[in-house]
Order: structure tokens, then sequence, then C-alpha cells
């Protein structure tokens, strides 16, 4: 999709920028090598076949697509809606919106409890019209994953639909084509790119989530139990499978973003 | 209480190092001593004036990990002998002691459905939703023993990472059955009520110790932990609902 860069000079890059940009990729990489050095390599494809891990690998994978699913379907109407149309209280939307980023994602699981608990808000009236209870079920976690992604596809989409010529899609409506029909084959194709890194970024973020899930969905194993969660429990009891669990994720995490990488976001 | 321990600084004596010429004694807590903790801290307080006092709350597996790692803990309470003998047998710990007792017992709201159960089949009626604590923390692994002791097993809707995620989550009405302690119980002021189906249980012993990393407040751990075991203290764990050792 993006052009390749212009095939002209850049100038030298001075040596203290150099020498922080260093620093910085060894702050991000530094970790990595401690996990790779903490590695039970001996031991390592006996405790990754582990139940726990296998259940909480399931339980990630399955509740992080879920959850990525709500976002695209409820995060690119929304980041396009905060883009194009001006309503009283549009900021202050998009900052409640935006909140999640920024927020503990403890006190994120904590206000999902009192919302959408059993006693909460939303969640009694919930509970005693169709019984759906959230918390310690595998579609709270999915909630708490949602919760803390949907931002990310919000600002993703937002900042593509700003940047889009609205003449393209006023000339699709010109020539007769329905407000939806202009949305779905004309806007939508050409934030298409954007839309694809609206959702790696949502998934990535709900496949590492931790706090809100722990604190709204609870913890138990093949039910609510995810990656994190294990690794936090593993970490008390037996810190070889914590290393274990680790590298899994970062497997996982590096391969997704690495094979993306290639697909939608060279630069 | 949800929040209670992701804001812990807040409601203790604070976290910043402010006033340079003050000296800091830092308290390691398990999670079950949250309330009584403060007592302690606010006598010694009175008595050491020029001393700040910082409280850390969390379970006693995870305190006890983050001092092997080298966190900057001058005295430490932990819930189980066995946790705190990780750290005496790893030198970190020294002269420990026996402060207080409690027990791991099944808690449910005093007004609700269970409240009246005396078995373990009036409790499984009903579906009730069911916590404990994880693995590795005492409170798990008491309840795991009485449990086993019992031959008995229950179908637990999630395992929390300290008694206090615990404890909130039953008092909040999220869980209608939770393995807490006695000491939970008679702090609740009437909204639990602990049910019988667990028997006598073993004992799980509060030890405190001085954590030996070299530093200069050595000397207040130790006045610290005095004050913990004086028979005045004894009182005052009782009042919070904890048996002398």
């Amino acid at each position: 999709m993006s052009s390749s860069p212009p095939d002209t000079a850049t100038p030298p890059l001075p040596g203290p920028i150099k020498a922080l940009a260093a620093l910085g990729a060894a702050l991000v990489s530094l970790p990595l090598v401690g996990l790779l050095v903490r590695a039970p390599w001996s031991s390592l494809l006996e405790r990754l076949g582990d139940d726990i891990v296998i259940d909480a690998l399931r339980v990630s994978i399955t509740s992080s697509l879920a959850a990525t699913a709500f976002v695209v379907v409820l995060g690119v109407p929304l980041g396009w809606t905060l883009a194009r149309t001006d309503f009283a209280g549009r900021q202050v939307v998009r900052a409640v919106v935006l909140l999640p980023i920024v927020l503990p994602p403890v006190v994120g699981g904590a206000a999902l409890l009192f919302a959408l608990g059993r006693s909460g808000v939303v969640g009694k009236p919930l509970n005693d019209a169709v019984g759906l209870v959230l918390p310690f079920s595998f579609w709270g976690v999915v909630v708490a994953n949602a919760f803390v992604a949907l931002p990310f596809m919000v600002l993703t989409v937002e900042g593509a639909v700003r940047a889009l010529n609205p003449r393209v899609e006023l000339a699709a409506a010109t020539l007769g084509a329905t407000p939806v029909t202009v949305f779905l084959r004309v806007g939508l194709p050409l934030i298409g790119p954007s839309i694809v890194a609206g959702t790696v970024l949502a998934w990535a973020r709900a496949f590492g989530e931790f706090g809100a899930t722990i604190t709204f969905a609870g913890n138990l194993q093949g039910r609510t139990q995810t990656m994190p969660l294990a690794v936090f429990v593993a970490l008390e009891t037996d810190r070889d499978t914590a290393v274990a669990l680790s590298l899994l994720m970062v497997a996982v995490s590096m391969t997704v973003l690495v094979a993306l990488r290639d697909r939608w976001w060279t630069s | 209480m949800l929040l209670a321990g992701a804001f812990g600084c807040w409601s203790l004596v604070g976290c910043s190092d402010n006033g340079a010429d003050e000296t800091t004694l830092t308290v390691f807590a398990a999670s079950s001593l949250a309330d009584v903790i403060n007592e302690f801290t606010s006598e010694f307080g009175d008595t050491h004036p020029d001393v700040e006092v910082v409280v850390s709350l969390a379970a006693s597996s995870t305190l006890a990990d983050q001092i092997s790692d080298g966190a900057p803990a001058d005295v430490a309470i932990l819930a189980n002998e066995a946790t705190m003998d990780r750290l005496t047998t790893a030198n970190l710990a020294v002269n420990a002691v026996v402060v207080a007792s409690n027990h791991i017992t099944v808690a449910v709201a005093a007004d609700g459905p269970w409240a009246s159960a005396q078995t373990f089949d009036d409790l499984a009626t009903g579906d009730p939703t069911v916590g404990l604590c994880q693995a590795g923390v005492p409170c798990g692994d008491a309840a795991a023993a009485a449990l086993a002791a019992l031959g008995a097993s229950i179908d637990a809707d999630t395992a929390e990472p300290n008694v206090r995620a615990l404890l909130s989550k039953l008092l909040d009405g999220e869980l209608d059955v939770a393995f807490v302690y006695e000491s939970d119980v008679a702090a609740s002021n009437g909204a639990l009520v602990a049910v019988p189906v667990l028997g006598i249980t073993e004992p799980n012993l509060y030890v405190a110790a001085a954590i030996d990393r070299g530093n200069a407040s050595a000397g207040l751990a130790t006045q610290f932990i005095s004050l913990l075991t004086s028979a005045h203290a004894s009182d005052i764990f009782a009042a919070y609902g904890f048996d002398s050792p």
C-alpha cells in the first residue's frame, strides 16, 4: 500500500542520536535477554506441554480473538463517528473512550465489576432479566480484553478517516450510491490498512491484558486463566514454568507482529 | 475495598521519601493484616515520631519473593511459617517469632441463602459462586489443606492472588462463598458469617522477622517486632479476630 521510500540520500545521523537509539533498543531488548538466559531450556518442551500452559494458551487465544472481533465491530463505527460528526460533548465522549489507554487496568477491572458485576448497576438487571453473569466467566475475560483494547482501534480509525478526502465519497454519493454503499464500498476500503493496523494493535493489547482480567473475571484454570494470569501464578509457585510461559507469549506475539509487519505496515 | 491494595500507600503513613532527616521503617505485611497493622504502625509512630513507617501489603508468598529479589523491607510479617522459612533458610530473615494465629474458614454473606449451611451439601445447593486464594499463597494453601484433611473438594470459580482481593469480592456480593480467615469474618461487622463445614483447622501462624540487608534500620526493626510480641499486642490482635500464638 505505501510507496517505496524516495531514492534520495539522507543526511548523516549525529552520533549522539545513534547512541540514544541504541540505548532505547537495549532498554526493550535486555529483559528479553534476561528471559532467554533464565529459561529452563532442558525441560522447556515438557513444561510447555503442561495442562496449565495449554489451558492458558487456549483461553488467551480464544478470548483475545473474540475481544478483537468486538473491537472491530464497535471500534470502527465509533472512530468513524468521532472523526466525521460534530455533536455536543464529542470531546467528552472521545476522552472517555480513550481513557482505558491511560487508566491502570486494575482500575478498569474494578470499574467493570461495579458496572457489570452481579450486583453492579447494569449487571444486576442483566442478571435478573436474562441470568447473564459476567464476572468469573469466559465472557468476562472477553469484556475486560475488549475494554482495554477498543481505544487502539478507535484512535487508528479516527486518524485515518480524518486524513480521508471526503470528496471521493461525495463523488460516489453523487453517482447514486446510498450512504451504506458509500461507507462499505468506498470508505472502508480506503482506510483498510488502518483497520488492519488497529486490529493488530487491539489484539496485541488484549493478548497481554492482565489487571482488568484478574480483577473482573477472576482466575480459574481453563476458564478465565489467560497466559498473563498463569505467569503471575507461576511466578509464586514455579518460576521455571513462569519463564516458559513468558517465552511462549513472546514467541506468539513476535510471530504475529513480524508476520503482519511484512504484509501491512512496511514503511 | 477493592482498590485498597492498589492505593495502599495513601491510607498509610505515606510512600514518598520526604523529610530528609526522617528514618524510614519498611514493613512488609501479609494481606490479612491489612486492618490490624495500622494499629501497630500508629502506636509505633507515637513512640518514634522521627520514624516514618511504610507498609507494603501483599500475599505473603509475593512478599517473600520480593524480599528474595532484594526489596527494601526492614520487617516482614507473613501468614505462615513455611513462607518465612524460605527467608530464614536464605539468611534474609533473622529472629523470626510467632506473633499471632488465624484459622481458615468458609465465609458467606450473613443475610444470604448460605448463612445457615452446615455441610458441604448445603453449600453446594443453588450453585453458589465460590472463591479461594491461589495455590502458593498462605490462604490458598490453608484452604487446600483443610479440604484435603476432610477428603472434600470444591468447584471454585476463581483463585484470587491474595486474601484481600478474595474478601472484597465476597463483600461486594460477586462471590457467594469464600475461603478466608476467621479474622476477616470477625472484622466484617456482621456482614459475613463463618459456616462450620471445615471443623477444627490447623492454625496459620503469623511470623514476624527482621530482614537483614545490612541496613541502619535493624535496631528499629527489632523494636517494631518487640511491639508485636508485647502483651498489649495480643489484645490488639484479639480485637481484630486473631488468636494468640
